[in-house]
């Protein structure tokens, strides 16, 4: 699809630049021209002004005809394929919709579970620490959001306005490891909690890309991406600062125009985790077990 | 009759006008293919995760609402019984108790840098796996990959050659996940020729429990 694209291009060019078409032996004659301006050919005193007239119209021609050149090839494929992708679309959006309500329908559980929790670990015959458990499993699990001080990324496409022919376009987006490797380094250097793109980040999250959509907790994400963490502030931007670290990634941001920058350091809430946490095959082991 | 110079001039502001236009168009095309290009497949899998996703989510729901009416009906001693109950499950999510089921074992013998490991990770977290361990460190939510080629530290700790991963889940999915064309296993199977890669079901695994100097403390 994208060498035809190129290919188009090319041709249109060449057809564009072709030295009869402008160059005035070439030229059409003015009742040509009469013939574009639908006037008679009598008016002779006028001519001058027709023929910049012409040219104009001409070149707005060529200007429309060229838009029309290149807007065409998405029109084009509007058979089959496309409707098949429109379709997929609406599965998407409709199974998109049906996911925000899901996370929604969960996030109220929890939080309406947590004051009966918290009634039930209160009574006195409840064990002294078993609350104090819950709150601690809840806050590693990450089902709760967290308030505290750290840092917030900046990642986005480059905003360069023009690529030359030879520039490969993935240079100039995001990409799913980037997004891995400044998590893995924000953990690293201590971070207690992070998000991207109002994503929690768990034990269970992964990030991948299908195609150039990039999925986190399975759900869609999209550029620009804010990655939220909170720890120690200084650790976490010497971390970042670090000449080896990220090196992949800043030299894109030098060459390319990728956007890659600390915009806050400062008080930061990271939304609590909406997602499951059933575990279907695993159980806990009992203590003198041995391998299977 | 000749066409003047300021008429030539005007035809060349507007060709030019023309080829800016074009190198515009192509530019924000291309940009417009590199970052929403999706094929048909590509759609169809967003498609089908978010269809399983879902499934997930409302299994959780069901989960939740269950244990609502079981808080709301029980009697007070077997609510404390079913808040122990969740401590526990969030435990097991989280990696702080040892734990057991059935998954698979990937053993990987060759020099593999930080960024290998940190892939395959996110790999088998995709795959749907519930307790993953590498190089016998339970993999915990903030643990991180570093060092550098054959000399992988994963939770801080060196893991020794050949590195092994262990995860539990279904063991079918996770070996078709992790063994998909494509997938993260040929891409090691390419880039390290003399690799011996070994993928395994097992019927029962034992995963140690997260360990480290540092306690895991939660952001409070």
């Amino acid at each position: 699809m994208r060498l035809s694209w190129l290919h188009r291009g090319s041709f249109t060019l060449g057809f564009l630049t072709q030295p009869t078409m402008l160059a005035a032996p070439g030229w059409p004659d003015r009742r040509a021209i009469a013939g574009i301006l639908h006037r008679p050919a009598t008016r002779l005193r006028e001519q001058e002004a027709k023929r910049t007239l012409a040219l104009t119209v001409l070149g707005l021609a060529l200007g429309v005809f060229l838009v029309a050149q290149w807007q065409s090839p998405p029109a084009s494929t509007a058979d089959d394929p496309a409707s098949r992708d429109a379709a997929i679309h609406r599965t998407i959006d409709r199974l998109e919709t049906e996911q925000v309500q899901l996370k929604k329908q969960i996030s109220d559980l929890r939080a309406k579970t947590t004051p009966e929790q918290q009634q039930i670990t209160a009574s006195r015959s409840a064990s002294a620490d078993l609350g104090e458990m819950l709150a601690e499993q809840r806050a590693l699990a990450g089902t709760v959001a967290v308030d505290g001080t750290g840092v917030e990324i900046l990642l986005d496409d480059s905003t360069v306005q023009q690529l030359l022919p030879s520039d490969d376009p993935d240079n100039y987006i995001v990409h799913e490891f980037q997004i891995r490797d400044i998590v893995n380094l924000l953990w690293g250097a201590g971070a207690s909690a992070i998000s991207v793109n109002g994503e929690r980040f768990v034990n269970s999250t992964s990030v991948y890309c299908v195609g150039s959509t990039i999925l986190i907790n399975d759900t869609r994400t999209s550029p620009p991406y804010h990655i939220l963490a909170i720890g120690d502030t200084a650790g976490l931007q010497k971390a970042l600062d670090d000449g080896n670290s990220l090196r992949d990634l800043k030299t894109r941001s030098q060459v390319y125009g990728l956007v890659l920058k600390v915009v806050q350091a400062g008080p930061l809430t990271i939304p609590a985790f909406d997602g499951s946490v059933e575990m279907k095959h695993t159980d806990i082991a009992a203590t003198t077990g041995q391998p299977g | 009759m000749k066409p003047r110079r300021s008429q030539i001039g005007l035809a060349i502001v507007c060709l030019l006008f023309g080829m800016a236009l074009m190198m515009q168009l192509r530019t924000q095309n291309r940009l417009r293919q590199a970052t929403s290009g999706d094929s048909s497949t590509d759609l169809a899998s967003i498609a089908g995760d978010l269809y399983d996703s879902n499934t997930t989510l409302r299994q959780e729901v069901d989960q939740l609402l269950g244990q609502q009416v079981a808080y709301d009906r029980s009697p007070g001693s077997d609510k404390q019984v079913q808040v122990q109950q969740e401590v526990q499950d969030l435990e097991t999510f989280n990696g702080v108790v040892p734990v057991t089921g059935p998954g698979v074992e990937l053993t990987i013998d060759a020099a593999l840098r930080p960024v290998d490991v940190q892939d395959l990770l996110n790999e088998i977290r995709n795959a749907g796996a519930e307790a993953i361990s590498i190089g016998g460190q339970r993999v915990v939510y903030n643990t991180a990959v570093a060092g550098g080629p054959g000399r992988v530290t994963v939770n801080g700790v060196t893991v020794s050659m050949p590195v092994v991963f262990e995860a539990i889940g279904a063991p079918d999915v996770l070996d078709r996940a992790l063994d998909r064309k494509g997938g993260m296993l040929s891409y090691l199977r390419t880039s390290y020729p003399h690799a011996q890669v070994i993928l395994a079901e097992h019927n029962s695994l034992l995963l140690p429990a997260f360990t480290s100097s540092l306690p895991l403390k939660a952001a409070d």
